[in-house]
């Protein structure tokens, strides 16, 4: 055995070696990752939002817990998201409808898009009610802004 | 017995042993890779002494803090001498890489240069990551202000926030996170680091200098007496602020209702004021752009003459100066618009000083027929805008208008 084979097989075993603690050393960096992110359990997208009993005619509820505004009119029920969709801050109501207080984006009072550094309208939700009349919201499921929901049940009271 | 070389202890491993004549006077650094050195010890310091008190779960960190506040003996003054000497270095810091860049310091010393920016960033995070311990208001804001801008990084923006947040927003997960980050990791990679950059530094041969041969004075007592000084000087201001602004806590909690308006830490109020125009360019191409120009530098920039010389050649420095003048009317035409509101809806002022930067160091090259003159033509209107958009943020009002603070 040459002295060139001996060397090119350490050479081999030494590439080799790096390459499997490489490999090594980059899976414990993607568990880490892996296991630092959040679990899905931590989300949650479906909430109850009232009963029907207790929306009335023309009122805008606020739900602190989905951060939703829940609209209540003779169309019906809708919900949209109180996250500005600019970057996730809470808007508040103003005279026009709603305004964003960390970077000014304004909405009007349905959610549209008025002006300001967001690019859309605020997010609506689609709304579900049980047989019981339990209204519920599934943030995973977005509709059109303005879709309302005229429950056949009878409940909504007009005020 | 004791020994009174210039070597002796572990200490003058790390720390110079000689040093240059020239390097010692205060204008060649003024000082400042010291004064963060000393701010960071400082802060090490009293953070230690402050996490005798201080409970990091959602439920008992305000708590704590109004226990450290109020309670403690000395705590209210320990806790604003930790948030001043945060503040002073970032400042000192910021200007640190200020000064490196104007001296073409980093020149054929990438590593270091990159080292730095590590310590750079370090310093950065664990600002950050401090700014939420209080758990008040303010702090449950700001986090969630300056993390909801990490949603329009493309592609790693969504990961990164679940990394960091350790769920969908700011809650008890986010917390221990960066609690864990800021008593922890982050000053221990800022150590080590730190470390690794004095090393180079003195690998590199001390300061960065023009070159020519000259007499190297023992660092004992030289370099130290002035280090001494900068350390007292230093504490003397940190404590004097302290005593004359104490820092108050923020208003308890409220993850439902934000103020108006709601802000972010001040080092990022410029790329929320630049956000609040545009999320393209204020998240997305002038960090970007930033950051490419941070990591290009020393390779873009040649070896030269004037290296340690602040702005380079004299001619260049009347370039420069018309430079920066130029900037600044731009600058303040702008505020001027967006507080008379007559900012036209398509033109954004981040995208206006971006724009003008560029040109500005195309001029650089034209003009001067240099790489470091183009380079630093562009990072001063860089500068100029980056502190422009700051003050802006920090004068925005309720509803999010801009209120100068003279004009009533």
């Amino acid at each position: 055995m040459g002295d060139e084979e001996k060397k090119s097989r350490r050479d081999f075993l030494q590439r080799a070696s790096l390459l499997v603690a490489g490999g090594c050393g980059a899976l414990a960096a993607v568990e880490v990752v892996v296991a630092s992110l959040p679990p899905a359990a931590a989300r949650r997208d479906y909430f109850s939002v009232g009963h029907l009993a207790d929306f009335r005619h023309g009122t805008l509820t606020f739900l602190p817990q989905p951060e939703v505004f829940v609209l209540c009119d003779d169309r019906g029920l809708g919900a949209f998201s109180a996250r500005c969709t600019h970057l996730g801050c809470t808007v508040r109501r103003s005279s026009q409808g709603f305004q964003c207080p960390c970077h000014g984006a304004r909405y009007d009072e349905q959610g549209r898009l008025l002006a300001g550094p967001a690019t859309r309208d605020l997010d609506w939700f689609a709304l579900h009610i049980d047989a019981d009349g339990g209204v519920w919201l599934d943030r995973r499921r977005r509709v059109p802004a303005g879709t309302m929901i005229l429950p056949e049940l009878p409940g909504v009271k007009q005020s | 017995m004791k020994r009174a070389g210039p070597q002796a202890g572990l200490f003058f491993h790390l720390h110079p042993a000689r040093v240059a004549a020239s390097s010692l006077r205060p204008t060649a650094t003024l000082g400042l890779g010291i004064l963060s050195a000393v701010l960071f010890a400082l802060l090490a310091l009293s953070g230690t002494l402050l996490t005798l008190y201080y409970l990091p779960t959602t439920s008992q960190a305000y708590g704590s803090m109004l226990d450290i506040q109020y309670l403690v003996p000395l705590g209210g003054f320990l806790r604003t001498v930790h948030r001043w000497a945060a503040h002073l270095m970032v400042v000192t810091v910021a200007l640190h890489l200020l000064r490196v860049v104007a001296c073409a310091a980093y020149r054929g010393r990438a590593r270091n240069w990159f080292i730095g920016l590590g310590l750079g960033a370090s310093t950065l995070l664990l600002a950050f990551t401090g700014y939420l311990l209080p758990w008040d208001g303010r702090a449950y804001w700001a986090v969630r202000v300056s993390t909801g801008m990490l949603d329009n990084l493309p592609l790693a923006g969504g990961l990164l926030r679940g990394l960091l947040l350790g769920g969908d927003s700011v809650g008890a997960a986010t917390l221990v996170r960066f609690y864990a980050a800021h008593v922890f990791f982050l000053p221990l990679l800022l150590l080590l680091l730190f470390v690794w950059h004095l090393w180079r530094l003195r690998r590199d041969g001390g300061l960065a200098r023009p070159g020519e041969p000259e007499q190297l004075l023992p660092a004992r007592p030289h370099l130290l007496v002035r280090e001494a000084a900068l350390a007292l000087a230093a504490c003397a201001v940190v404590a004097s602020a302290a005593w004359l602004w104490p820092v108050e806590l923020g208003a308890v909690i409220d993850t439902v209702r934000p103020a108006d308006p709601e802000k972010a830490p001040w080092y990022f109020l410029g790329v929320q004021e630049m956000v609040s125009h545009s999320t393209l360019w204020g998240a997305l191409l002038v960090p970007g752009l930033l950051t490419v120009f941070l990591a290009a530098l020393p390779f873009a920039d040649g070896a030269g003459r004037y290296t340690g010389v602040w702005w380079g050649a004299g001619r260049r420095r009347s370039l420069l100066a018309a430079v920066a003048l130029l900037a600044l009317l731009v600058m303040a035409t702008c505020l001027w618009l967006e507080w008379r509101q007559l900012r036209p809806a398509g033109i954004h002022p981040s995208a206006v000083m971006t724009i003008l930067a560029l040109l500005a160091g195309v001029a650089g090259w034209l003009l001067a027929r240099s790489r470091r003159a183009a380079l630093l033509a562009f990072f001063v209107v860089m500068v100029v805008a980056l502190g422009g958009f700051t003050l802006a943020g920090w004068w925005r009002g309720s509803g999010w208008r801009l209120l100068l603070p003279w004009a009533g």
